[in-house]
Order: structure tokens, then sequence, then C-alpha cells
């Protein structure tokens, strides 16, 4: 490959268009990624490409960059179509698309569920040129919005197709696939090769081009990733140890379920870190509304479940803090690409309890190195052991009158609740209020 | 509405250095300042560098794909039938037809653009007068609808049977003859110089039209000429949307690309036509089949069933005045809404509201239909796609609750909550956008002006054709008053408009009724007539309270509260007689034994003021004691009443009472 001679391409040398490099340069891209520096040369011939690269190394503008210069060469309305496994990542690419195209007067629109499907109507009948889309509501649309159709599509981008098949929407896909043009360019971007994406790609793309940036399990040199080996029961205390070394710098710490990830964060929030979850639970706003305080830096520790791990550009996370470890390495992979992004430096640590111990091993073997470790002051962790447990109690409570509130008090929790217990749990209910603050109010208050 | 207009295109196009935006959805343009209309041009200019612009370039530049090679036998008589039958060739006139240059789809380009002239509300105002709609008052919009007003008021005069300029549809053309051969005979087409001919041409326009000169007498010209208009709109409608549904399924089966027909709104009613009552609902709806004329009318049956009562079970009573009979005959029940369908071959009456072309209600119902706004039950989908709303009667409306009506306007062209099987891709782009409303044509019909109408002219009129409002000079109902009893007429200087309750009430209180009872002949025989509810429940709780011999009749009152009033009053038992305009509108009642007539305030129906003073003359010739020099009528007015004023003693007269140092004028 002539481009990879080259040390550092320009967008320009690339191909790309000059109104194009000038919004690459607005953008903050002043020199191409691998992963962009490989695709465009291909893409920009015209040809279908399957690109296996990780989160984080600017696939996104790789494929937004030739759609936005094949729509100036030949505009038309639904020129492309961008499916993405999240929601969140839907309206990321679109933003992607929108700073980089706006200068030729591109109109891109996000079509997801959980928005309201007449106003999507409305503004698919107005003909936009990109449409970014999560699968299920774009067959929605297509069953059932008179009067639209994909019959004229020129490109078709699957992203995270590893993810979009995880999540159930080959079927979906299908139909899509029937209802756009066989002549058309077709993208398909994946952190993984698996069986099901390759037989995706066979049905999907014609002679494409095949390009890796990376290997499978591989993982930044900048990324600095430790792993702190503690017991089970002290696993709050640690993390709070933890932050606490680490405070002032943005943090995400990934738990396995949405409980953990609420439990977390209310243990967080009665200690005064400013901790927002996010998680599958979350309505769509929500999810936004969280991502949004997140990323302007209000809170600073997000507590999430795999849900963040991948596809999310937030920039600036300092430390990734993974409280439970990631059930296999692929996940292990993403959570921690959530840091040292784009050349930059950045942190990840590990616990490792007793019982994690053979999971923690086969990451060790995936990624082929052993991590080092993360020095804790036991002695400090001890003495904020009682802090802690304080916390704890108050957001078991929290959470018990939150499941009273959503399902009336028929639910069993627990029989012996004496008039003393009463009293000291109103009082820690209050307190708890008080620290939490007027956000969780304003929340439940919507309900 | 200022008539001072700047010339904003000129400004625009000398502003050489455009600013660099580029963004093609200008929906948040703010367009209340010239500045911001001025980028918004300057953005117009720089876009043609983006994609759209470049779109249309291309498409320009096609070459027209020749269609020679497939000829598919089955579609041959398809492909081989061309535009509907219908209709003569649209080429063949010079003249504009405003249904496309109003509706068509292409006027969304520059839509935003007159959008903030008409926010911005620099219309001009430019007044006519003639025999026929006496004064005709255009406010204009620089750039929209230019045509000259001049000619178009100088054409108003002409006979009503150039259909083919005016391009009403031929068979809207047939019906309309045939609909009014009976009443005139063999049909001339010079006969209609007259009022529907005018209205007619000036609808025709696509002009918002307040019609303030409507009377009981010429209710059905008004209607027929609306009727008209409403129906040529219909026709218009339904042949271009078949026109381009057909030529879709043929540029399908020869598989080329003839673009995007966009015709129609988002859900299918088009007309909305509020009446106060079943009575006139029936009224309109036959005159409508008749200009709409199919043979068939299904359900018809149910009109008449549901809107009109056998004769003998009618119990109005045929000695009151016409106006009265021409607004209580019939059915009066003022709670009724239904659709009406016009196919090709049949009319339907009683449609599902989503499947009707026209929409009759009375506001009452048709609010109940709506629901409140904010709740979840909000209905207004089916009043998105309304593309002409039509007020008749507004002063009977107005006796009714004009809140209906406002409530119903408020919900006109919103963007809908549900598709309903609408097909996007016909939709027209500005009601994608959701400025419907800035084309919708706004028909209001009343008898008199009041301020509420102003303010639906001003808030609700936002057509970007302009707006017509006509009126007139009024002669004034003084000379009507058959006795000669001194009426005199009492300014009440108010400061402000709000306070103007407040002072008259004092005034009346403290100056008008101790006089009234410092003489013992003027303390008697008293009726004051109070036009607004909300005064009458003042008065009345002030005159309780000083324990005057007093009887008080509302809309509220039973019939038997009413009978005990009017008789006591009558014999004398009742010094005052405090009564309401609508119950004086509901009833129309003759109140014998007044002797003083007290006008609280004047009455919007000018027609009252004569009538009560002549109750005098008629109850007390009677009783032989025919005495005028016994008799007084005072009525007392503010510095904001012209509009009741002028039309009781007459325009120029009233213009010099309102103003000048001079507050009691005394007419014999």
């Amino acid at each position: 490959m002539t481009e990879k001679a080259q040390d550092n391409p320009s967008f320009a040398s690339l191909g790309v268009m000059d109104q194009l490099c000038e919004a690459c340069d607005k953008a903050g891209f002043k020199n191409p990624t691998d992963i962009q520096a490989q695709v465009l040369p291909y893409a920009l011939e015209g040809k279908d490409i399957i690109g296996l690269a990780q989160t984080g190394s600017g696939k996104t503008a790789a494929f937004a960059l030739p759609i936005l210069q094949g729509l100036w060469k030949k505009p038309q309305p639904f020129y492309a179509c961008i499916m993405a496994p999240t929601r969140e990542l839907a309206i990321q690419i679109s933003e992607t698309f929108e700073k980089l195209g706006s200068g030729i007067g591109v109109r891109a629109i996000v079509i997801v569920g959980g928005m309201d499907m007449m106003s999507q109507s409305i503004a698919l009948s107005k003909k936009p040129h990109i449409i970014v889309c999560t699968p299920g509501r774009l067959t929605d649309h297509l069953e059932h919005t008179k009067g639209f159709d994909l019959k004229k599509l020129k490109c078709l981008v699957m992203d995270e197709a590893d993810r979009l098949l995880d999540m159930d929407f080959g079927p979906k896909i299908d139909n899509i696939l029937k209802a756009i043009p066989k002549e058309r360019t077709t993208y398909l971007f994946s952190a993984t090769m698996t069986t099901k994406v390759a037989k995706l790609q066979r049905a999907s793309l014609q002679d494409p081009v095949k390009i890796e940036v990376s290997d499978k399990y591989s993982t930044v040199d900048t990324l600095l990733q430790y792993y702190a080996f503690l017991p089970f029961k002290r696993k709050e205390s640690y993390l709070i140890y933890v932050l606490n070394e680490i405070a002032g710098r943005s943090a995400i710490v990934f738990a396995r379920t949405c409980t953990e990830a609420v439990r977390i964060s209310l243990i967080l929030r009665n200690l005064g870190f400013p901790a927002i979850p996010l998680h599958g639970q979350l309505s769509m706003d929500r999810r936004l509304g969280s991502l949004s305080k997140f990323k302007e830096g209000s809170r600073n520790i997000l507590v999430a479940t795999d849900v963040a791990s991948r596809g999310l550009d937030i920039p600036m996370v300092d430390v990734v803090i993974n409280y439970d470890v990631p059930s296999n390495s692929k996940d292990y992979i993403h959570r921690v690409g959530r840091t040292a992004r784009a050349g930059r430096s950045g942190k990840s640590i590990t616990f490792v309890t007793q019982y994690d111990i053979e999971l923690y091993q086969r990451i060790e073997f995936a990624l082929d190195k052993k991590l080092d470790e993360f020095k804790v002051d036991a002695e400090g962790v001890m003495m904020l052991q009682e802090r802690v447990h304080e916390a704890m109690r108050i957001a078991n409570m929290e959470i018990k009158e939150d499941e009273i509130r959503k399902f009336g008090r028929k639910r069993p929790h627990g029989s012996s609740s004496s008039a003393d217990k009463d009293v000291v749990r109103d009082k820690a209910i209050k307190d708890a209020v008080k620290s939490v603050g007027k956000d969780r109010m304003g929340k439940r208050g919507r309900r | 509405m200022t008539s001072e207009t700047t010339d904003i295109t000129a400004v625009a196009s000398s502003q050489k250095n455009p600013i660099p935006t580029l963004s093609t959805n200008n929906d948040d343009a703010d367009f209340e300042d010239p500045e911001a209309i001025r980028l918004y041009i300057s953005k117009y200019a720089e876009n043609n560098a983006s994609l759209d612009a470049r779109l249309a370039e291309q498409l320009k530049s096609r070459p027209t794909q020749d269609s020679d090679g497939e000829n598919d036998d089955e579609d041959e008589a398809l492909l081989a039938k061309e535009a509907i039958a219908d209709e003569d060739d649209p080429t063949d006139y010079e003249t504009i037809d405003y249904y496309t240059t109003h509706f068509g789809d292409a006027v969304s380009d520059e839509l935003d653009l007159h959008i903030g002239r008409v926010n911005q509300g620099s219309a001009k105002a430019r007044t006519f007068t003639n025999d026929v709609l006496h004064r005709i008052t255009f406010h204009s919009y620089e750039g929209a609808n230019v045509d000259n007003l001049t000619e178009l008021v100088a054409s108003l005069n002409k006979p009503l049977d150039d259909f083919k300029a005016l391009r009403i549809k031929e068979k809207v053309k047939e019906h309309w003859v045939e609909a009014h051969r009976p009443k005139h005979g063999a049909f001339k087409g010079n006969s209609h110089i007259d009022l529907e001919a005018q209205l007619f041409r000036l609808m025709n326009t696509y002009r918002d039209v307040l019609f303030t000169n409507r009377l009981h007498s010429n209710a059905s010209q008004i209607r027929r000429a609306y009727l008209l208009h409403a129906v040529s709109h219909l026709y218009k409608h339904r042949d271009a949307t078949a026109e381009n549904a057909m030529s879709l399924r043929r540029a399908k089966l020869r598989r080329e690309d003839i673009g995007e027909k966009r015709d129609q709104g988002f859900t299918r009613p088009k007309v909305l036509i509020m009446l106060p009552a079943r009575n006139s609902a029936l009224e309109v709806v036959r005159m409508l089949l008749r200009i709409g004329g199919k043979d068939q009318v299904e359900k018809k049956a149910q009109l008449i069933g549901g809107f009109s009562i056998r004769p003998e079970d009618d119990r109005v009573d045929l000695s009151k005045p016409q106006d009265f009979l021409a607004n209580f005959r019939g059915h009066t029940d003022d709670y009724f809404r239904f659709g009406i369908k016009f196919s090709r071959q049949i009319d339907h009456l009683f449609t599902d509201f989503y499947d009707s072309d026209i929409l009759v209600a009375s506001p009452l119902a048709m609010r109940m239909a709506i629901g409140i706004p904010g709740s979840k039950a909000y209905e207004s989908d089916l009043l998105a796609s309304i593309e002409m709303v039509i007020v008749d009667q507004c002063d009977f409306l107005q006796m009714q609750n004009w809140e209906h009506v406002e409530h119903v306007m408020n919900a006109l062209n919103l963007m809908p909550k549900e598709a309903h099987d609408c097909d996007f891709s016909r939709v027209r782009r500005y009601a994608l956008d959701g400025k419907t409303r800035y084309l919708r044509q706004n028909l209001v019909f009343t008898d008199y002006l009041t301020p509420e109408l102003n303010a639906m002219y001003k808030k609700y009129f936002q057509n970007v054709a302009g707006k017509v409002r006509i009126t007139r000079s009024h002669p004034g109902v003084i000379t009507k008053v058959v006795a000669k009893i001194p009426q005199v007429f009492t300014r009440v200087d108010c400061p402000s408009l709000a306070q103007a309750d407040d002072t008259r009430f004092q005034y009346f209180t403290d100056t008008l009724l101790p006089n009234m009872m410092a003489a013992a002949w003027t303390a008697k025989g008293v009726l004051i007539f109070v036009p607004s509810y909300f005064d009458f429940v003042r008065v009345r709780n002030y005159m309780l309270k000083q324990n005057y011999s007093a009887g008080f009749i509302s809309e509220y009152s039973n019939r038997r509260d009413i009978t005990r009033h009017r008789l006591a009053f009558f014999r004398g038992q009742l010094s005052f007689l405090v009564i309401t305009e609508r119950f004086h509108f509901y009833r129309r009642y003759r109140i014998r034994g007044i002797q003083h007539v007290v006008y609280y305030g004047l009455p919007q129906h000018n027609h009252y003021y004569p009538e009560l003073i002549n109750f005098m003359a008629l109850t007390n010739a009677t009783k032989g004691a025919f005495d005028a020099e016994d008799w007084t009528c005072t009525a007392l007015f503010t510095n904001y009443d012209l509009q009741q004023l002028e039309r009781v003693v007459g325009t120029d007269v009233a213009k010099k009472m309102v103003v000048g140092a001079k507050s009691v004028f005394t007419f014999i």
C-alpha cells in the first residue's frame, strides 16, 4: 500500500476535496488517523469496504468523508444510510456529519427508537441527504410511513456490525437490505470479525477491500493498565479510595448490572462525589441527559453498564475503573478503550476479587500481557470503611423507597418493620434526600 | 397596520457582502426585525453553492428521457390517456389561477420571506369604496400576490360570467348556474352585478376577508358566494391531486423520474365552516349540495331529520322581527359537527372526520371535539390541514360564546401528532414546515364589527396573500325612533380602556341613578339596558344592596322569573327593570310599561336601540297615556365605544361625539 509508505499523509493528499479538508481542519482533525489513511483512498474510488478497527480510532470520519464527497459530486436526497447499534452512537455519528458537512449544506437526520414517530416521518419527507439510524426504527418507517422509501440509496454503512448482530438486529438488517438497491456502495465496520459478521459481509458487500488497523485484542500503548486485588466485601471502600486518589479527573466506573450501577452511583453521591448513572433501564431522554451532563463536565464520574462501553465518543476520560471484571476480553477492550483515545494517555484499573481470578486470568491471556498491580494503602481503605458503610446503608434504603414508589407498598420489603426502625429510616431518607440534592428530586417529580 | 413599508428586497440585493452561513434549514430565522430578513435573503443567495442548489441545477440540465423503448400492452391505455378529461388545457388563459399561485408547493421556496413580512405587520393599507361592498380596505404585503388593486376593484363590478377567466372548473360553473336557475328563471350571465359576484371575486384571490355588512336579508347571497368559492377550491384541489396521482403512476410504469408531486396537506379536511346553529347549517349544506351538485347524496335524510323540525313543532312566535326569525326559526340546537366528502360520483354527508373534505360545526361542538390544549386527549390533527376557514354569523356566535371560536382558531394548522395514513411524499413542503397557517384563507362574516373581531383580524388573519376588511359608514338608526323623544347621549370620559368599566359604573351609580331618583316622574318605568352580563351582575348587586324596587332579567333567568318581572314592571310594582343584550337577543320580548330607557351601554345590535324606545310608544299608546313629554331616553357611552356609537348615531356624527369638550348630546 503506497499510502502506508507515506509517513504523514494529509487529507488532501488522500484525495479529499478542498471544502471537506477545510471542514476537517475546523473540526480539529489535523492529520488522518491510521484507519482514515487506509480507508479513504479506496472509499473515494467507490469500493466496498470492511474495516476492522477499535473504537476511538476515527472511523466515523473515515466513512463520513467519502460519503460527503460522493454526495457533493452527485447530490440527491437519501444518499446514504448509516446503521448503528445504539441511539447514542447514532446521534454522535450525525453530529460528525453535521460538523464535517455543514459547509456544503448537508442535511442529516437521526432515526432512532424512543422518539416521536410523527416528527421523524415529517423529517424524512423533507428528504435529507443522510439518514443515521438504528435498524429497528428504520424498518418501522419503511413499513409504516407512506411515501418513504430508500429505492435510490447510494451508500450503506453498518457501524459496529458485531454489536448490531449481537443485539439481534439481524432480521431487521435483512429487511433493510431488501428495501434498498443492489447497486450501492457498502461499508461495514466492526471491532471484531465474528462468523455472524462474515455472513453479513457475504450478504451485503461486493468485492470488498478489507482494512484492518490493529490486532484484534490489543490496547493502545499510551494506556496504563492496572489491576487491584482486593477482598470482595471491601469493594466499595476500595472504589472510594481509588476515586479519592484520582480526585478531579474524569472517570468511568463500569458495573455489571443496572442495579449495581444505580447502587454505586447512589453511594458515591451520598459521599459527595459528582456521579451519574448511565444504563439500559433509563429512558432515552435521561440517557442523553446523563451523557450530556457528563460531557459538559458538571459531573465527572459516570457509573455505567456495558451500554456505554462502546461507540460513545466521550472526550477526556482520564480513568476507567472496572468495578466488576468484564465477563469477556472483548468487553474489556471496549471498556478500557474509553480512555487514552486519540493519542492521549490514560489509566485503567480493574478490581479483582477472590472470585474473579479466573476471569481476570483469561483476560490477561487474551491481552498477552501481565498488568501491573495498582498499589493501594490498605490502612487508608480501612479508615474510609465506616463512612462508606453508612453511605451504603442510605443507598440501600433509597433503592427500596424507589421501588415502593414504583410498585406500591405491597412489595415485600421486610415483614418486620418495627416502629423505631421506621423512625431511623425516615431520618436516613431525609438525610439522603438532602445530600442527593435537587437533581434527583426533579427526576422523581417527573415520574 | 402601518402604511409605511421599507423596500426590503432592494436593500438586500444591494448588500454585496453576504454573511457566510450555509445552513439550509432556516426555520429558526427570526423575522421580527428587518435585519433578520436581510440576513435571510443573503443566506438565500449564498445557498446557491449548497447541495440543494446543485441538485436543482442538475435536474434542469438533465436530458428528458424518452420512453420509446417500453410499451406494455396492458398499460397502453393508461399511458395514452392524457390529463384529466374534465378540464380544458389550463394554458388556454392568461389569467392567474390563484389556487396554484397561493397553495401550490412552489410557494414554499419564498414563503419564509413573506411570513417575515406578515409577522412584522408591514401591511400596506389601501381603501376603496363602491356601492355594493361600501368600504373595502386592503391590507397587502409587499411582494405577495401583487396585482393591481385598482384593477381588481374595477373588475369587481363585472358580471359573474367569465368563469373561464376566473378559472372556475367547468363542472362547478354548470352547477352554480343550475343552482341559480329556479330563482332567477333562465340564467342570464350578466344578472349578477351584486354582492355575490363581488364577494366571490375578492375571495377568489385567496385573500382573507372580514365582511362586516352582513344582514339577514343578504345572508344567502353571502353564503352562495363563499360556498361557490369553497366548492371551486375543492374541485381544483381534487383535480390537481388526481392528475398528479395519475402522472406519478404513469411515470412509474414508464420508469421515468418526474420528481416529486407535492399537492396536499397532512389530513383530508380542507374547509371548516363554523355556524351558530343547526338551522343555518341546514341551509348552508343544502346550498352547498346544490352548488357541489351531484345527483346522489348519501345520508341526506339524516340531514333533514337531524337539522330541521316540522313546521308545526316550531314554537317560534312568527310575529317577532325578521332578524330574530332568521336566527331562531327551525332547529336552534348549537351542538353539531359533521363531515362532508366530495367524491367523483356522489356526495357523502356525515363522513368520518378524517375522510371529509368539509367540516361543518358549531364552535362549541368543535371545541368539545378538540379538547383542552396541553391535555393528552387534545385532538387537533383533524384541523391540521385546513386551508379555508369560514365563520358565518359572527354576531350570533358572539352572543353564544366567542371563546369557543378562538379556541378552534388556535387549534388550526398545528403539526399533527399522528400520521393518519398520510402519504408523506405528497405533502407540500410548507405543510411539513408547519406553515400552512400562513396560507390558510380566513373568511369571516358578521353583522357588525366588535373589538373581538378586530382582534381576530389582527391575530389570526396571517395569510401571506393579505387581507381585506369590508366595512361601511353607517347612517345611524336615530331616524327610526318613532316618537319625538329627547335622546340624551352622555359621554363618560375614561382615562384608559382598562378603567372604562369602572368609570362607567361609577358615573351610573353616582350621577345617573340619583338624578333619576331625584324626580318622582323619572323614578318609575325605567328600563335599564346593559349590554354585558358582567356589568349586569355589578349593576344588579348594587341596586339590590341599595334596595331599589327593581327586577333583573338576563339570559340565564328562567321563564317564570321573566314573566313575573315583566308583569310586575308593566303594572308599576317594580320601578326598574334591568335586562341584558343577550336576553333581548335570545327572547326578543316586547317589554311594556316603559317610560324611560337607560342605555348603560349602547347595544351591539344597533336596531335594538330604536326598538326599545319604540316600545314606549307602543305600550303607552294602548294605555291611552300618550305623553311624549314624560318620556326620556339616556344613553351612556365612553370614548372607547366608537363602534357601537357609529352604528346608532351614524359614522360622521359619532366621530365628533367621542372627542371634544362637549360631553352631552341631545337628539330629538
